[in-house]
C-alpha cells in the first residue's frame, strides 16, 4: 500500500492525542496538540516515522482571540512529506520546553521567537541577544507594539518640503461645488 | 612557553562572504577551539513591514531580503499568496518565471564564485566572474527595468512580457559563458593551490548533514541527491530535463565541484527554455482592479523554492483581510551559518575561516532579514 | 612531492589576457545608455493627468503628495480635483506600482537615474513642472 499523508495522520492519531488535523495540499498537513503531547508527537515523527529534519518553527499572532500558534514543520526526504504539529501557548509569559535535544537547528528557531514575541524556552542553551541589541522595549513583533512611536520616540522626522498636501477627494468635491455655484448664478 | 588562549573578533567585513555578520573566535595558537556567531547588521524589520501593506504593496519588498539573490523571495511570495487565495496561474507566465529563476541561479553562482576566489587571496576570480556576471544583469534589465531588485514575479503572474529579440540574446551569452568555463576552471578550480587549500577543509558528516537541516549543494557534496526542484516540483520544472550533481567528499572542493556542475545544468535548462517558450501573450491571472479588494483567505502554507544556496522556506498565514497575517522566511543560511558553522570552525585554521564561509553560501541578509 | 605540471601550465594560460583589451567600460569617458523599460526618475505629462490620486493611494512608502500646482493653465481640463503628483525621492524605491496603477498613462519612468545634489531638501521633486539634470533641479513650467 503506498504511504499517503492520510496514513500517516491515522497513525499518529492511534498514538496521541490530537485536536485537530488537516490536508492543506500534496504534501502537507497540519495537527494540533496541547502542549503537553508536542514532544512525544515530534520524537514519534523523528524515530518511528523517520521525519529527518525540523525545517522551520513558525509563529503567528492571534492578538484578537489572545494565543500565540507554534508550528513545528518536520520534513521527511523519502517521504517528501511536512507536517506542521501546532500548539497554542498565551501571549504573555508562557514558556515551551526546547526541542533542541531533538532537533540542534531548534535552537537558533527559538532564539529568534524568544527575542521576537517574547515565549520563554527553558533548556534551550543559547537564548541570548540576536538581532536586536540592548532592546529594552516590549517583544516587536507582537501586534500591539506601534511602529510608528517608536519611530516618533527615537528618531526625528523630517517634514521640511512636505508642506501643501492635499486630499483629492476634497478638492473635488470643492471644485465640483464651485462649479454647480458658477452654473447656478448663470442661470439666475 | 605556555600558549594562552586569545579572543579575537572576526567581522563583520569579510572578504569571501556578501553581507556583514561577524563570528568571535577563541585561539590556541592558529587553531581554532571555540566559534561563535554575532548576527544582527543587517536587520531591517520586513516581516513587520509586511503585516502593514496590502499584498500588491508587499511584494515590493520581499526581494530585499536576500540581496545577491532575489528572485527565489518574490517567487515564494508570490506562490505562497496563489495558494492561499486559489488563483491560477497562465502557463506562459510559469514559463518565465523558470526562466528569470535560472537566470538568477546563474548570477547568484557567479557571485559565489567570486567569493570563493577572494576569500583565499585569489583576485583574478572575483574581477572575471563579477564581470560575467554584469551581462546577466544587463538581460535582467533589459527585461524587468532594474539590475538587480526585479519586482517581476508578482502574486497572478508577472509583469512584463519578453522585449523583442530577448531569446536571441540570452542565447548568444549561454554560447559565451560556455566557452568562457574552462578558462575559470584552469584559473581556479583546477588551480593546484586552490586543491591544497580546499581539499580536506570543511568537511561535512554525511550522517547527521540531513538532521542538522543542511540543505542545497552542501547537502549534495555530501552524496544526498535532494534537490526541490526535482522531490517537490514547481512553476515548469517537471517539463525541463536536468540532472542533480553530487560528490562524496562533503569538503570545500567536493561543494565547489556540485556548484561548478549546477552552472552547467542551469545552462541547459535555459537553452531548453528558450526553445520551448510559448507565444501566448496571457501573463496576469485574473484580479480585482483594486489593491485594497484583493483578501486573502484564513489559512496558511508552507512554500518552498530552491535557491542558488539551498531550500528556501515561507511560512504565510492570511486571516481574511487584505493584508497578511504573518510572513515568516527562513533562508538556508539560518542553519548553515550559525549552528553548523560554529561546529565546523572547531579544530580548523584561523586562515580557513572566510574559505569555509564563503563555501557553505553564507548570506547574512536572509538570517535577520 | 609531486609537482602538478598541467594544473600550473592551466593556470598560467590566464596570463593572455594581459595582451587583449579591457573588458570593461572606460567610464564617464564611454557612458552606458540604460535599456528600454528602465525605471528612472519620473515624468508626468500634465496634459494627460486628472488628478486621480491613485498613485498617491497605492504608494506603500508615502512617498507621493497630491499638491497644487503653481498655476492651472497647463493642467489637463479634465483634472477633477486640480492637484497634481508630488514625490518624495528620499522615500521612493522605483518599484512603478504608481505608473502601473495610473488610469491615464500619464505618469511614467524615464532612463536617467544620475542626480547629485549637496542640498538635501532639493530631493522632493513634482514631475511635470520641475526637470531633474544631473546637478540641479530647475522649474519648466
Amino acid at each position: 500500500m503506498t504511504e499517503t499523508i492520510d496514513n500517516l495522520l491515522e497513525r499518529i492519531g492511534r498514538n496521541f492525542q490530537i485536536t485537530g488535523q488537516e490536508v492543506k495540499k500534496a504534501g502537507l498537513a497540519a495537527l494540533h496538540c496541547s502542549q503537553e503531547q508536542l514532544h512525544g508527537v515530534l520524537i514519534y515523527l523523528k524515530e518511528v516515522e523517520k521525519f529527518d529534519t525540523l525545517t522551520m518553527i513558525g509563529c503567528a499572532d492571534w492578538i484578537e482571540d489572545d494565543y500565540f500558534e507554534l508550528s513545528y514543520m518536520a520534513y521527511s526526504f523519502t517521504t517528501f512529506f511536512t507536517v506542521m504539529v501546532k500548539i497554542r501557548v498565551s501571549r504573555d509569559g508562557s514558556s515551551v520546553p526546547t526541542v533542541e535535544g531533538i532537533w540542534r537547528q531548534a535552537r537558533t528557531f527559538e532564539r529568534e521567537i524568544h527575542e521576537m514575541f517574547g515565549v520563554d524556552f527553558p533548556g534551550n542553551t543559547r537564548l541570548k541577544e540576536f538581532f536586536l541589541e540592548n532592546w529594552q522595549g516590549m517583544p516587536p513583533m507582537k501586534r500591539d507594539f506601534d511602529t510608528v512611536q517608536f519611530v516618533k520616540d527615537h528618531y526625528k522626522l523630517r517634514e521640511e518640503g512636505r508642506e501643501g498636501a492635499c486630499n483629492v477627494s476634497v478638492e473635488r468635491k470643492k471644485r465640483i461645488d464651485a462649479k454647480k455655484l458658477e452654473l447656478k448664478k448663470e442661470g439666475e | 612557553m605556555a600558549q594562552d588562549i586569545i579572543t579575537i573578533f572576526h567581522g563583520p567585513q569579510h572578504p569571501g562572504i556578501t553581507g556583514n555578520m561577524s563570528v568571535e573566535l577563541d585561539l590556541l595558537g592558529e587553531t581554532i577551539k571555540r566559534a561563535e556567531t554575532h548576527v544582527g547588521y543587517l536587520h531591517r524589520g520586513f516581516e513587520k513591514m509586511i503585516e502593514r501593506r496590502t499584498v500588491l504593496q508587499a511584494f515590493t519588498i520581499v526581494c530585499r531580503i536576500c540581496v545577491p539573490e532575489p528572485d527565489p523571495n518574490e517567487e515564494n511570495f508570490a506562490r505562497g499568496v496563489e495558494e492561499l487565495m486559489g488563483l491560477e496561474v497562465p502557463e506562459k507566465a510559469k514559463w518565465l518565471r523558470t526562466m528569470v529563476l535560472e537566470m538568477a541561479r546563474l548570477q547568484a553562482q557567479m557571485l559565489w564564485f567570486a567569493g570563493q576566489g577572494g576569500s583565499l587571496g585569489h583576485y583574478i576570480s572575483p574581477q572575471w566572474a563579477v564581470a560575467d556576471r554584469d551581462l546577466i544583469l544587463d538581460l535582467f534589465e533589459e527585461l524587468t527595468g532594474g539590475r538587480v531588485y526585479h519586482m517581476y514575479i508578482t502574486p497572478g503572474g508577472v509583469r512584463r512580457d519578453l522585449p523583442e529579440g530577448f531569446l536571441g540574446r540570452l542565447g548568444h551569452f549561454l554560447d559565451y559563458l560556455e566557452s568562457r568555463l574552462p578558462e575559470y576552471d584552469n584559473m581556479l578550480l583546477r588551480n593546484p593551490v586552490f586543491l591544497e587549500r580546499a581539499r580536506g577543509v570543511g568537511i561535512i558528516d554525511p550522517a547527521t548533514a540531513r538532521e542538522y537541516g543542511v540543505v542545497g549543494p552542501n547537502l549534495r557534496a555530501c552524496g544526498f541527491m535532494n534537490d526541490i526542484r526535482k522531490d517537490e516540483p514547481y512553476e515548469m520544472y517537471g517539463e525541463v530535463d536536468f540532472i542533480v550533481p553530487t560528490e562524496t567528499s562533503g569538503d570545500v572542493y567536493g561543494r565547489a565541484m556540485v556548484r561548478r556542475a549546477e552552472i552547467e545544468q542551469s545552462i541547459s535548462i535555459l537553452r531548453q527554455i528558450i526553445r520551448r517558450m510559448p507565444a501566448e501573450k496571457e501573463i496576469m491571472a485574473v484580479l480585482p482592479k483594486n489593491h485594497r479588494k484583493w483578501e486573502v483567505p484564513k489559512g496558511d502554507t508552507l512554500v518552498k523554492t530552491e535557491s542558488a544556496r539551498g531550500e528556501y522556506s515561507y511560512y504565510m498565514v492570511g486571516d481574511g483581510t487584505d493584508k497578511l497575517r504573518r510572513v515568516q522566511v527562513k533562508g538556508p543560511s539560518a542553519v548553515h551559518a550559525i549552528t553548523l558553522l560554529e561546529e565546523m570552525l572547531v579544530d580548523s585554521q584561523l586562515s580557513d575561516v572566510a574559505m569555509i564561509m564563503n563555501s557553505l553560501g553564507t548570506n547574512p541578509p536572509e538570517i535577520e532579514r | 612531492m609531486k609537482i602538478d605540471i598541467k594544473g600550473i601550465w592551466g593556470a598560467l594560460s590566464s596570463l593572455k589576457y594581459l595582451f587583449q583589451p579591457p573588458g570593461t567600460l572606460r567610464y564617464p569617458d564611454v557612458k552606458k545608455e540604460a535599456a528600454d523599460g528602465y525605471r528612472g526618475f519620473h515624468d508626468n505629462d500634465l496634459s494627460k493627468c486628472i488628478g486621480c490620486g491613485m498613485c498617491e493611494d497605492i504608494c506603500m512608502n508615502l512617498a507621493i503628495d497630491m499638491v497644487k500646482p503653481k498655476s492651472e493653465a497647463y493642467l489637463n481640463a479634465k483634472n477633477g480635483s486640480g492637484l497634481i503628483p508630488r514625490l518624495d525621492y528620499g522615500r521612493c524605491c522605483w518599484c512603478s506600482l504608481c505608473t502601473d496603477v495610473c488610469p491615464v498613462n500619464s505618469l511614467k519612468l524615464t532612463k536617467n537615474y544620475v542626480y547629485v545634489s549637496e542640498d538635501m531638501n532639493r530631493f522632493i521633486y513634482t514631475p511635470g513642472e520641475e526637470k531633474l539634470g544631473k546637478r540641479e533641479k530647475e522649474t519648466v513650467k
